[in-house]
């Protein structure tokens, strides 16, 4: 095994110095670096301009990115005095939920979104407060309430919405599922949501309604192996042993399909062992 | 440490400076908060007379909803001691709090009932709750067949509050024009099947299917009349889009018809706007989500205007047109039905023509057909925002470097526009920096921190996300994600990943990650490469032993990438350049890597040690990867650059250059001058 270490040829002579500093230094030297020259050019314009409320939102937000709460909350509060207008509390309620501080970040959201009750962002942030919180329902709320004011929702906050209704409860799942549809009509079938809902109707044991899902998979993802596999599981579970034997066997005949290459990666090797066993083992 | 303060790091001496002098204040700032509750005293005593019962403010909002949505309860209360809720909530509740409730299924009456000294009082809100509108409903639209950006006409009932109309799944822009009819444009990508409209209370789909057709080189789409002005344009200005005669008519009587100031894109209801200057380019064109039938193309121009783009097969014959009728800066069209691998040439323009400040035709090629092992060169770049001298001498050292020989792709890692990510940064970092490469070459980028500062991934807002459009729904091979913050696409045999790791759930059971499992379960392309902006392994400007996203990354993304045996992961953040041997399975900290881990231990290349070899023998699944960061198109900025997983660390400016034929991978970092410093290759069994 041999290692290079090679520097620019420009800062050889400096080796020795820069090897020190580095070594002395935080570990997060180049990222603090930044920001520091960052905030020090705020600190140039706000000296001359010293009732820019932007400029100290800007320089909050940096001190934020440093985890320097205490700094950045100073910064906040003075943006606020000098321009009202800034959406602080928004921003203060960001920090305080990087901070850890729940109650102060809640209580920051709460102030802002009594004033602007639309704000998306807002109220995509409170959700997560909220959740942290252990407050999933009114997390839910607000992620919802947030989903229809975004022009370009993700399928990411559908499901983190049908995941905080599952965790508070089964009375629960059939609202979450419900989202996991609205989700799909809107986005069409994708993997992520559909992977979701399987796995929800597995766990509460509803396994035809499971295998339904399965079945809306898009076509090049319900011949995976992996799924017709997955499909197996379900039916095994079930009862269905015949079925699943043939799910299995069909798995095993698309991974003798698949390109050498593909077929012989970990994860491929690891299933055809699996399914070898379930096939050749199991009592059908 | 003073009341409340904050829980800080410790090892910076300005923070704990500045921390102190926050924490000093602290009892100050307590001390005035006590004044302030002291001066309320009187209310307190008040609260003490046995003459006042309580007093309760509680609402809702709103107070009318539909089924199973969701309202605010708030409440503040006076004179009382306690609370108690009944009705259809429970519990003891502060004496001035907000709550959400719900989801509600039928009017309900919340009730809070409050004692203090001075006795009792209760107070209720009644919620009503409506009955669920009815879902949707298509009876008809017409045309039933068309182009893209053919202009439909939906009819049937119950369309307020449409949140999504989509062509055979693919979402459209639509206008609802009334409650019993919506106008919807056939979507760029659409294919024949059903029209389906989706609303709060549901969706209905209908039951002929809309046919797209090819719209033939040199005609309009969604023009039903024929008269030059577009149906979305005549419907928004208040023009019948089914008279023919109105082009030539002067409607504000300023001199120009109707049809100049549609081409001109000024109002034909205002006298006063003029006849705009010449349109001029500010932006771009830029090659997006190249694939080996289509490609998209963005640019900017100074007025608002229509688009349109003219292209063939030679620079001086460009014999087919797409175009858009929407007016606007930023212009945004994709040209479909291309043949695979072939070159075309392009011009941008308006509606009718090219604009003349376009200049000559640029040329393009579009990729080859998927798992055709076409020789590919990718030219990559990691954090080169820094629109100064430094990404300038990476760029033209890549242009000599290259020369003729062209580009098939490029990937930028991250951090493209300091130090925000701003419109205004990424016209100096990117556009003004490679305007000859994005004209010519699709590009496709990954979120880096500093893009993040301006952009959101939740709600896939903000310049970065203005900028690039990226797949969503697997329009250039790989698996839909629905996001572009993370996506896949092929190129030839290579099917490249794109993560976010920066400001999406990055947890081993989240979203990106199970689509990350199925993504490559899905692909049989020869080659994996993926790309993201935190490296797994780098001990550069950036420590992954301690930095989160780094480590979430590597814990949770590389397990799943080794599994499915990818062989390049490609990073920046840290401004330097660092490569590892060829390696698997090291999923901690720095210090825990084994020898085992490490598959080949020499330099990957031909002439000295051997080029990494993965055969893909039966019985050894997995041959490892390289991992790369190639963070250092822009700045470098040093760090320990001793990770135990590399074989070289360079802190030098430069890039990376890909070149992959058939079972063959070689990489070289290019510095700033045009000197390649490492090289390596990589040889796949069948």
């Amino acid at each position: 095994m041999r290692r290079v270490i090679l520097t620019d040829k420009r800062w050889r002579r400096l080796l020795a110095l820069l090897m020190a500093v580095c070594w002395a230094a935080p570990v997060t030297l180049g990222a603090h670096a930044d920001v520091d020259a960052r905030v020090a050019a705020l600190d140039r314009q706000i000296a001359a301009n010293l009732r820019n409320g932007e400029l100290y939102l800007k320089r909050a937000e940096l001190h934020r990115l440093h985890q320097d709460w205490d700094v950045a909350l100073a910064d906040y509060q003075r943006a606020e005095q000098l321009t009202p207008d800034l959406e602080v509390d928004f921003y203060r309620g960001r920090m305080w939920l990087d901070a850890g501080r729940l109650d102060l970040a809640k209580s920051a959201l709460d102030h802002f979104l009594r004033i602007k009750p639309n704000h998306a962002n807002a109220l995509r942030v409170r959700a997560r407060v909220l959740a942290r919180r252990g407050d999933r329902l009114a997390a839910a709320a607000d992620l919802s309430k947030a989903l229809a004011r975004l022009h370009k929702p993700t399928p990411d906050l559908y499901l983190e919405r049908a995941q905080l209704l599952v965790s508070a409860g089964s009375a629960h799942i059939d609202g979450a599922l419900r989202g996991i549809d609205q989700a799909i009509a809107r986005f069409g079938p994708l993997v992520t949501l559909i992977q979701f809902a399987v796995d929800v109707e597995t766990n509460r044991g509803h396994h035809m309604a499971a295998l339904a899902r399965i079945h809306t998979l898009p076509d090049v993802v319900k011949q995976l192996p992996t799924w017709m596999a997955r499909r197996g599981d379900i039916l095994l579970v079930a009862g269905h042993r015949k079925e699943a034997k043939v799910a299995y066997t069909a798995a095993l005949t698309a991974i003798k399909r698949l390109p050498t290459q593909r077929r012989r990666t970990r994860a491929v090797v690891t299933l055809e062992n699996r399914l070898r066993l379930l096939v050749t083992q199991a009592a059908y | 440490m003073g009341i409340g303060c904050p829980p800080g790091l410790s090892g910076d001496p300005e923070r704990a400076r500045r921390r102190l002098l926050f924490c000093g204040l602290l009892p100050v700032i307590a001390l005035l908060v006590a004044g302030c509750a002291d001066s309320s005293s009187s209310d307190v005593k008040d609260l003490s007379d046995p003459a006042s019962a309580p007093v309760i403010s509680l609402t809702a909002d709103p107070p009318s909803i539909s089924a199973n949505d969701f309202t605010d309860l708030n409440w503040s209360v006076t004179n009382a001691a306690s609370c108690e809720a009944s009705g259809a909530w429970s519990g003891r509740k502060a004496l001035s709090d907000s709550e959400t409730v719900g989801p509600l299924t039928q009017t309900s009456k919340f009730t809070l009932v409050c004692n203090g000294p001075g006795g009792s009082a209760a107070q209720s809100v009644t919620v009503t709750v409506t009955a669920a509108p009815p879902p949707p409903a298509i009876t008809n639209f017409t045309p039933t067949s068309g182009p893209v950006d053919t202009t439909v006409t939906i009819t049937g009932a119950n369309f307020s509050g449409t949140t999504a109309v989509a062509f055979n799944r693919k979402v459209t822009s639509f206008t609802v024009d009334a409650d019993t009819r919506i106008f919807a444009t056939v979507p760029s990508g659409a294919t024949t099947g059903g029209i389906t409209v989706t609303t709060g209370a549901g969706t209905d789909t209908s039951g002929a299917d809309f046919t797209v057709t090819t719209a033939p080189p040199g005609t309009k789409a969604g023009d039903n009349d024929g008269d030059g002005m577009a149906d979305a344009w005549e419907l928004a200005i208040g023009f019948d889009p089914s008279d023919g005669s109105d082009a030539g008519r002067d409607t504000d009587g300023d001199g120009f018809s109707n049809l100049e100031e549609f081409q001109a894109g000024t109002d034909p209801h205002d006298a006063t706007d003029g006849k705009p200057p010449p349109q001029s380019v500010l932006r771009g064109p830029y090659l997006q989500q190249g694939t080996p039938t289509s490609v998209i193309i963005k640019w900017r121009t100074d007025h608002p205007t229509t688009s349109g783009i003219y292209y063939g097969t030679a620079a001086d014959a460009l014999t087919a047109d797409t175009a858009s009728d929407t007016v606007t800066t930023e212009h945004e069209l994709l040209i479909s039905n291309l043949q695979p691998d072939t070159r075309y040439y392009y011009k941008v323009g308006n509606f009718y023509s090219a604009l003349v400040s376009s200049g000559s035709a640029y040329p393009f090629s579009t990729a080859p057909t998927p798992g055709t092992p076409k020789p590919t060169r990718i030219w990559v770049i990691g954090d080169s925002g820094t629109a100064n001298d430094n990404a300038r001498a990476v760029r033209d050292a890549y242009k000599g470097y290259t020369g003729a020989r062209g580009t098939d792709l490029w990937l930028m890692l991250g951090d493209n526009a300091y130090g925000d990510g701003t419109d205004g940064q990424y016209q100096d970092a990117v556009f003004d920096m490679y305007p000859e490469l994005l004209r010519q070459t699709p590009l496709w980028s990954t979120l880096g921190n500093h893009d993040g500062h301006t952009a959101s991934s939740d709600t896939q807002t903000g310049p970065y996300y203005d900028i690039f459009t990226l797949p969503t729904n697997a329009e250039a091979g790989g698996l839909a994600s629905g996001t572009e913050a993370y996506y896949s696409f092929d190129y030839a045999n290579v099917h490249f990943i794109c993560l976010n790791s920066y400001d999406i759930d990055r947890s081993p059971n989240g979203a990106m990650m199970t689509w990350l499992q199925n993504d490559l379960a899905a692909t049989d392309r020869q080659w994996v490469i993926a790309f993201w902006h935190h490296p797994p392994y780098s001990k550069g400007s950036h420590d992954s032993d301690s930095e989160s996203a780094l480590r979430d990354m590597r814990e949770n993304a590389l397990p799943i990438l080794e599994s499915f045996d990818a062989d390049l992961v490609l990073s920046g953040h840290s401004h330097s350049y660092e490569r590892s041997f060829l390696i698997d399975g090291h999923y901690g900290r720095s210090d825990t890597l084994t020898a085992a881990m490490i598959r080949d231990g020499g330099d990957g290349r031909e002439t000295s040690d051997g080029a990494y070899d993965k055969p893909g023998v039966a019985g050894i699944p997995n041959q490892g990867a390289i991992y790369a960061v190639a963070g250092s198109s822009g700045k470098n900025s040093g760090g320990p650059l001793n990770h135990p997983a590399m074989f070289i660390s360079l802190n030098t400016l430069g890039s990376m250059v890909l070149d992959v034929t058939g079972n063959r991978l070689d990489a070289i970092f290019l510095d700033d001058a045009g000197s390649v410093q490492d090289q390596f290759t990589i040889i796949k069994g069948p």
